[in-house]
């Protein structure tokens, strides 16, 4: 009689206790859907992750924008032309790449206050392109400046001008 | 199910069969080792990306929160289970000095499931101090000169701690050594340890 107590006592759950199998009911299709559910969070996790490792996106590079003869381009003027502003002050022309080094978002020209402001996240940048508030780590890049056979001032992005440096046609 | 026979054999052999349920441990241990996995994995994601020095971190953490794509969420993913391991372990502790669980025969495994919590402890701040803001070098400085009031030894764990007698790179490269290195490899280790005992020494949660 002792014996047969202790036994109860430390016995798993048998498995005569377990109801008998019959077709999946409530409990077998929440179950199921519990395991779809953690399935479809482990997949999810997974593609974030190689999105994660992926790195951010590669931003395409801005082309090369012509803003035509020099002349007609007066001092303190502001020209905007694809993901480049070209601007002029009495020393020369100089040109800054809108493209934010955040997220990529196109910083746009302030005029009334001669500084660039990105829409998506609120950077601020000087006129050339020196950042003056975050979230971004850097400031604007500066395209650099050329004149075409035809004589045209042309801006390459590809090719950056130093800060402070000014093209005199 | 499968699931429930895997419950089953983490559990000792031969235990009361009220004791299968789960208010007998709230799986307080099983919890925390869900966590250690989470931040296991998180923690190698964050590995791509961070550098062990004054500027790198201060990049690497720029761009996991603002540039990478859902680097905010592996980042505070990381964060969160390291403070909830943490609270899982303490509660885990309470229960099993609540229900007296350290007496004989299990005396060897609270002092391994001390170890583990000490080594947490150890890693939640090693992964604090990663940051190096001010804030956390403030915390590193506050750490070793507490080391250095140990008697006997103070000035070696100190040495040991830092890599000398200031907090510079030096120091960071030692606890980022620490944190993905040295300390989940203990932990690991332990760990295992402290589940096969879990097995042998029996007796699950029984004065309760």
């Amino acid at each position: 009689m002792q014996e047969a107590n202790l036994l109860n006592n430390y016995m798993l759950p048998s498995k005569e206790s377990k109801p008998a199998k019959s077709r999946p009911g409530r409990r077998g299709f929440i179950l199921s859907l519990g395991w779809a559910l953690l399935g479809l969070a482990f997949a999810g996790m997974t593609w974030m992750s190689g999105r994660f490792l992926a790195g951010s996106q590669p931003r395409s590079d801005p082309e090369p924008v012509n803003f035509g003869p020099p002349d007609g381009h007066p001092i303190g003027s502001m020209t905007r032309g694809g993901r480049v502003v070209l601007l002029r002050d009495d020393a020369g022309f100089w040109a800054v790449t809108t493209v934010c080094p955040h997220l990529g978002c196109q910083p746009v020209f302030a005029e009334n206050r001669r500084i660039f402001v990105c829409p998506c996240h609120g950077s601020h940048f000087d006129q050339e392109g020196r950042l003056l508030a975050g979230p971004a780590a850097s400031g604007l890049s500066l395209a650099g400046l050329r004149l075409d056979a035809q004589g045209s001032l042309v801006a390459h992005p590809q090719e950056p001008a130093r800060a402070g440096d000014r093209f005199k046609p | 199910m499968k699931f429930d026979k895997f419950i089953e054999h983490i559990h000792p052999t031969k235990i009361p069969a009220d004791r299968i349920h789960i208010s007998s441990t709230f799986c307080l241990g099983g919890a925390a080792f869900f966590l250690f996995l989470i931040l296991g994995v998180t923690g190698l994601l964050l590995a791509v990306y961070y550098l062990p020095s004054a500027e790198g971190s201060r990049a690497a953490l720029h761009d996991l929160t603002y540039v990478i794509p859902f680097g905010w969420l592996i980042r505070s993913l990381h964060f969160w289970a390291g403070q909830l391991m943490l609270v899982a372990l303490l509660l885990h502790t309470i229960r099993v000095v609540a229900t007296r669980a350290y007496l004989p025969p299990r005396q060897v495994n609270w002092l391994i499931g001390l170890a583990l919590l000490l080594t947490t402890v150890g890693l939640d701040f090693s992964g604090y101090v990663l940051r190096w803001d001010s804030q956390t070098f403030w915390a590193a400085q506050v750490m070793s000169h507490l080391l250095g009031l140990v008697p006997l030894c103070g000035r070696e764990l100190q040495q040991i701690l830092l890599g000398g007698p200031q907090i510079t790179e030096s120091g960071l490269l030692r606890f980022y050594a620490f944190h993905c290195l040295f300390g989940p490899v203990l932990c690991l280790g332990l760990i295992m340890y402290h589940f096969w005992r879990v097995r042998r020494d029996g007796k699950l949660s029984q004065s309760l």
